[in-house]
Formats: C-alpha cells, structure tokens, sequence
C-alpha cells in the first residue's frame, strides 16, 4: 500500500475520520499501522511484533536493573535480537556467497544455511528504531516505557514506519502520550506536505524512472553522455523518492498531531560533502553519528582516527542499505570523500570560501554524486565499473532525448528557486482564498503530470 | 503632533480557523473543484475534440470517450462495438448508403470484452437503437488483470466480477474507483502524452514512454501461446458480454452479437468455433439479445484476411453487407417527413 497509491488515499481517510471521531486513538492507530504493515505479507507482521516485544520487555528490564553487568548483558540481547534478525534476513545469504567466491567452504556446504525468505518490508528501519531505544534507556537518556500500546504504536506507527524517518523514542513517545488531534495548524501543515511530498516522488521522482530504468538497464548501449545524464537523473529521482515519501511521512503523521523531523534539507544543493552528508537522510545519520560514529571515538582522537571513523560509519551506513559490495563501495566513496575533505580542510589546503569557490562546489557536488549513484543503483560492481569507464571516456553509443536535459536544468533551478523562497507552512500563513489556489494548483500538477507509480525505492532496505 | 507621512503597517497574520473548519472548507473545496472541473470538461467541445486529435494507440480509451460524450443523443442509429475489429470489418459508410442505418464504429484497440462492456453506460446515454458487439473467440479466453483494463465503470464492474474478485486487488480497483469520478482522473496519462507532445523534437523517443502499451503488449503474448483447452465458457469474457447485454436490455437499446471471423489458428479449430457458439448463444438467452447466425454471414477464408484479425477491404465490404441485412430487420429505417 503506497503512500502515492489511491489504495492507501482510501485508506488513510478512513483511519483520518476515525482518529478524529473514535476517543481510542492510540488502539486504533495501532490497529491500522499493523494493518498497513500487514498489506504487503501478513505473516511479517509477526517479525515487527517480535522486534517490538523484546525492546519493550528488555528496555523495562535494564532500566529496573542496576547492575552494570547485568545492564550490559540485556543491552547485548537487544543487539543480538535485533541485528540477529537483521542479518539472517539481510545479510546471511551475502555472507555464504562471499565464503563460496573466496574459496573458504564449497558451494553445496552452504545450501542448507541459505535464506530463501524474501526481506520483511523496512526492516531496516524498524529494527534501528527499536535498537535505539534499548540503548537509550541503557544509557539513561529517557526511562523505560510502561504502556505497552505506547511503545508498540512507537516502532509501529505507519507514517514512518517502512521508510523512516528514523525516530528517537524522546521524539515520539511523548506524542503518543499526549494523544491528541491535530490542531488547525497541524491540519494544514499535513496537507502541504503530502502535497508537496506527492509532487516529489510521482510527478519528479516517477517520470525520472522513466529515464533512469531505461539507462540502467542497457548501460551498454548507451553512450558515455546518455549513461552520464542517466546517472545525473537518478541522483533527481532518488532524492525526489526518498525525500518525497519522508515529506508525505510527516504530513500524514501532522494531519494525525504527531510531528516527525525533518529527513532531508536540499542536499542536492549542498556545496560540499560534509554539508550534503548532514542533508541527507538527516534521522539515519543521525542514528549513526550517534550509536557508530560517537562510540568509536567521533572526531576526539586525532585526525587519523577521525579518518578512520568517518569511513567505518559511512561504510556501515552503505552495508546497511544493503548486503551488496555496490552498497559497501558506495558508502566507502562517501566516507572517503568526507574523510578526505575534512583533511583537506583542517590542512587550509582548500581555498578560502567565497562566491566563486561556491559556485564551483554547487557545480561539482551533483557531479561527484552521481558517480557514487552509479554504484548505488547498478546490480553490480562489474556493471557499474564499466558505466564508469563509458562515462570517463565518453564513449559513443546511443544518446536520450535532449528534452531529458531540458527537464532535469528545469528542476535543478525549480530546486534552487524553492531553497531559496519556500518555507514549509504556506498554508498556514495564507488566508483562504490563497490556500484554496494553492491547493488546487497542486492537485491539477499531481493529477496530469503523475508518472506511473513506481513503487518507492527506499522499500527494499 | 503631525501625523508620520507614511504608516508603518504591520503585516495581519492570516485568521486563525478551527479545525474542523478547515477540514470543512477543505473537503468542500476538493470535491467542488473535482465535480466543477469535470463538468466544464465534459461540456466543452473544445476540450473534447482536443481528446479526439489525442495520437497513438493508448489513447484510445479517451477518444473514445470523447466521442460518445459529443453525439447528441440518437445522432446515430447503432454503434458497433468491438477491438481493432469493430474498424477492420466494418464499414459504417457503406451501412448507410446501401442499408440506410446510420452506424458509427467504436473500436478499442486491443480492447477485451471486459474493456468494452465498461462502454456501455456512455453507449446508453448516447441513445442508439442498437449496439452490434463483435465478440471473437477470444471471448473464451478467461484471463483477466487488473492492470490490463483500459476503462472501468463501477457499476459493470459490479456486474461483471464477484465481490470477491473486486477484493482480490484493491490497489487496481481503489485507483479506478478513484478515476471514475473525474475525466482527467480516468485519462490522464493520455492527456499528459498530447501536453508533452509538443516538447518532443522530431523523430526523437517520447519524453514519457508508452508503458500503458506494456500491458495489451502481455496480453498480446499470452494470447499467443493459448491452446484449445484456454477457451471455455463461462469465462470473464462471456461474462462481460452478459452484463453488457443486460446493461444495454435494462436500458431498453437492442443489442446484435455478431460471432466476428478471425484468421488465427483457433479460429479454424471446429471444437472452440462450436464452443464459442454455444457460449454466445447462451448468453444472448440470458440478456435477450440476438445472435446473428454464422450462416448469414459471409465465409471467409485465409485471403480474406491481411493478418490474423483483420479483414480485407472486399472482405469487409461483404460482412458489411451481411450485416446491414441483418440491421436493416432490426432497426428498420424510420419514415423520412416527407416535406424534408
């Protein structure tokens, strides 16, 4: 059930009406995001309960425990239950394949370990929430949570549930408690960002698939300019996709009177790796800054170490996309690149900022993004090595429509221009007759120009 | 104290709403905008005819309903209705200068019956005396999916499937549900394509690509690799047919199944011919509608036809003929005013 689909418009009016009507709005949110969950494959919903049952039962149990050993050992049977789920569905089968390529044990050994059950739909997401939370109340920055539904709603809650954002239980439980209907501003609020969230991901991010499928799937046939300006649209469509569902993810949680943070800033438009990096994706990197990044020592040790650190995290952050050496070399080029930046600035080796090394930075990041997105986007690394080599040596081979290019300057500007004049809450501050305009105009853009609901990508994660 | 020359005016914020008030003004905006939109679209004959000039072959849906929604009400005496063949095999000019019936043809191109019964209530509104369905042996092919149908009325689809059919994808039929209430909804993949046409530099691939064409172009595939024992009856196709027949019978519109000559191996197999003539004349039965009988009409052979569907122009010429006969009985044509 897509966020962009009519299925789910149906279905969120329904449960929309009924959180406004019913007094148990906690269940019945409860109720409906089991629900939600369970219209992809029922039985994983059984996985989610899991995963929120023993957080909720060890989170009690380290915070009434006050032995430091015992505390340890519980957190340590939070990380085994989660990422133990974790890896045997994401990562086990990576692992044999990469014993049986090595030469370490024959082929026919590991045919009985192997998982032949597809991945439960965010798991990614939901576990690193619920994680976060056992470790939290291990580290005392928020105590255990006593209402069962609370904590369930907490892991489960539907907006955010499949693709983040990734929340902090300080972030959310306090909402769930306070339990109330959104308010006028938050009803508007709702509505602008579904609005916008929808525009991003079915009329940006949709019609760029159009293009991107095409390219990435003959990347042979395609010349190095075509396969570039591909891979340049696919930077578009991902974070169209992306930030859309996380934008539609908060304007349906504040049409519910929950306020999720924000995921994502204009990182396209960053003029540098650090800035895109803290941009992009913000809950997730957060997530990692603070549970990898900080545990392993942070920025506190030198800069070698900081080197270091930076690219075990954004390695990590690539593995946990998923369990493919195209995801481990993506997050290893981001690490690089923000490891070597912060080098180079710390050194003064790079020059003072200014207008022009500005403009150059905004010119160069898209660029030195989309090949990265090469990795993340290929099937494998052979594939995207040799789209690489295509686009590094211009290769000749069949070309795209250059009304592609046309469209993708179109939006590059349409992003500059609303970096640099939107403000989320026009509704709010517009009287009716402009809210009215502005609603209609969006709804006759989403309901011509949608593309052909492509399901969002950052579900297989 | 003299009055400072200009104000300093401070900005008003915007009045505070209640809640409800706003999810009041905003529902009613919604669906006044929705009802007001697809009312002047479907009263302009301007937007209409654009529809009409929308090119290639998905489009056909929205011309066809273009068509139908800019007849005066009896403008014509009998629509025939059917896939490519409805084009192909019939001859609407010739029915009217040898036969006097004023005919029009509403092909859709790689319809299945399922497709064309969801016509019938724009048929009905248009006022024919008669709708002519060219069912094929196709009809027997029981496939359907979701993803597949061109247009969809709720109301035949409540006929045509069970309840627990409409359930089984609810994400295919919530996005027709919605479609239903608004003609952009329903089109707007088509009208995107004729508003992006433009863009296109000549000779280069459309902007957006055809994927609607995806789904005929499987369905084209499986149909292919049919045999004999894929062609029984009841299937979702004579189904359709069925609820067209009623639909059209409830509305007081005469409906002729004409059983449609084909050039494709199971159009020669006697076994599915025979089941296919059985099937129709069973649900002709059922709805009241007539069945033209393959012996009034002409035999055609292998050169008749340009490909596996589609007659010849000398082919078509005589099954026009063949039916016109057949109309000319059903719908006789009226007494011109003498004074005209």
């Amino acid at each position: 059930m897509l966020f962009s689909s009519a299925e789910f418009l149906f279905f969120f009016l329904l449960v929309f009406a009924l959180h406004r009507i019913l007094p148990w709005r906690r269940a019945l949110l409860l109720v409906a995001s089991y629900a939600f969950y369970s219209s992809w494959n029922p039985p994983f919903v059984l996985l989610l309960a899991y995963t929120t049952l023993i957080d909720y039962a060890l989170g009690k149990s380290i915070a009434a425990e006050t032995r430091p050993g015992r505390r340890r050992a519980l957190l340590g049977l939070s990380l085994f239950g989660n990422l133990g789920v974790l890896a045997c569905f994401k990562y086990v089968n990576f692992l044999l394949d990469t014993l049986v390529q090595a030469g370490a044990v024959a082929a026919e050994t590991v045919v009985p370990f192997r998982v032949h059950a597809q991945i439960p739909l965010g798991i990614s997401f939901y576990t690193f929430q619920s994680l976060s939370y056992t470790i939290d109340v291990y580290r005392g920055r928020i105590p255990a949570c006593r209402s069962a539904v609370d904590f369930f709603l907490y892991v489960a809650f539907f907006p955010h549930l499949v693709a983040g954002p990734i929340l902090r239980a300080e972030e959310l439980l306090p909402q769930i408690a306070d339990n109330r209907p959104a308010e006028a501003e938050g009803l508007l609020l709702g509505v602008e960002l579904c609005l916008v969230g929808l525009f991003q991901k079915v009329v940006v991010a949709d019609n760029l698939a159009l293009l991107v499928d095409e390219v990435f799937a003959r990347p042979h046939d395609y010349g190095g300019p075509a396969l570039l300006v591909g891979a340049l649209a696919f930077v578009g469509q991902i974070y169209c996709d992306f930030a859309g569902y996380s934008t539609m993810a908060r304007g349906l949680a504040s049409l519910l009177g929950y306020s999720l943070p924000e995921n994502f800033h204009y990182p396209i438009l960053a003029g540098d790796p650090i800035t895109y990096r803290r941009r992009w994706h913000i809950t997730m990197g957060r997530w990692f800054s603070d549970y990898v990044y900080k545990p392993l020592g942070g920025d506190r040790h030198g800069e070698a170490r900081t080197a270091f650190n930076t690219l075990v995290t954004w390695t990590a952050f690539g593995f946990w996309h998923g369990a493919q050496w195209t995801f481990l070399l993506w997050g290893l080029y981001q690490g690089a690149l923000i490891a070597g930046y912060r080098l180079l600035r710390a050194r003064g080796w790079l020059p003072r900022p200014g207008l022009a090394t500005s403009a150059v930075g905004y010119a160069v990041m898209p660029l030195v993004l989309c090949l990265s997105s090469v990795y993340f986007r290929s099937a494998d690394v052979g594939t995207a090595n040799a789209m690489l080599g295509r686009i590094f040596a211009w290769a000749p081979g069949a070309s795209v429509a250059g009304a592609w290019l046309v469209l993708m300057f179109g939006l590059y500007i349409a992003h500059w221009a609303a970096y640099l004049t939107y403000r989320e809450g026009v509704l709010v501050r517009t009287a009716w007759p402009g809210r009215l305009a502005w609603v209609g105009a969006a709804m006759a853009v989403l309901f011509l120009f949608a593309g052909a609901g492509e399901p969002f990508y950052y579900f297989q994660f | 104290m003299a009055q400072p020359a200009v104000s300093m005016a401070v900005p008003t914020p915007a009045p505070r709403d209640s809640a409800r008030a706003i999810l009041r003004n905003l529902l009613a905006f919604v669906l006044a905008l929705g009802a007001a939109t697809h009312a002047a679209l479907v009263s302009s004959d301007r937007f209409l005819a654009w529809c009409e000039e929308a090119a290639g072959e998905d489009a056909q849906p929205v011309r066809l309903e273009a068509t139908l929604r800019r007849l005066a009400p009896g403008q014509f005496d009998v629509f025939v209705l059917g896939s490519s063949v409805a084009e192909s095999h019939v001859r609407p000019t010739r029915l009217l200068v040898r036969h006097r019936v004023r005919a029009l043809a509403l092909p859709l191109y790689g319809g299945t019956m399922v497709d064309l019964a969801m016509l019938s209530p724009h048929l009905v509104r248009s006022r024919p005396r008669a709708v002519v369905v060219l069912p094929t042996v196709w009809t027997l092919f029981d496939r359907f999916e979701w993803r597949d149908l061109r247009l969809y009325d709720a109301g035949m689809a409540w006929r045509i499937f069970t309840a627990r059919e409409l359930l089984s994808s609810p994400r295919e039929h919530a996005s027709r549900l919605l479609g239903a209430s608004h003609f952009v909804l329903r089109h707007r993949a088509s009208l995107r394509d004729s508003l992006l046409e433009p863009l296109r530099p000549p000779g280069e691939p459309p902007l957006v690509y055809d994927l609607d064409a995806v789904g005929p172009r499987r369905r084209r595939a499986a149909l292919e690799a049919a045999g004999p024992a894929d062609f029984r009856c009841p299937s979702v196709g004579s189904r359709a047919l069925a609820a067209l027949g009623g639909h059209l019978a409830e509305s007081g519109v005469r409906t002729v199944f004409v059983p449609t000559p084909g050039n494709a191996p199971w159009d020669h197999s006697p076994d599915v011919v025979a089941r296919f003539d059985a099937c129709l004349a069973a649900v002709a039965a059922s709805t009241g509608a007539i069945v033209v009988p393959r012996a009034d009409l002409p035999v055609t052979g292998p050169a008749d036809f340009r490909d596996r569907s589609h007659l010849r122009t000398a082919a078509s010429e005589r099954f026009t003929d063949a039916l016109g006969a057949v109309l000319a009985r059903v719908v006789p044509p009226r007494e011109t005013d003498a004074l005209q």
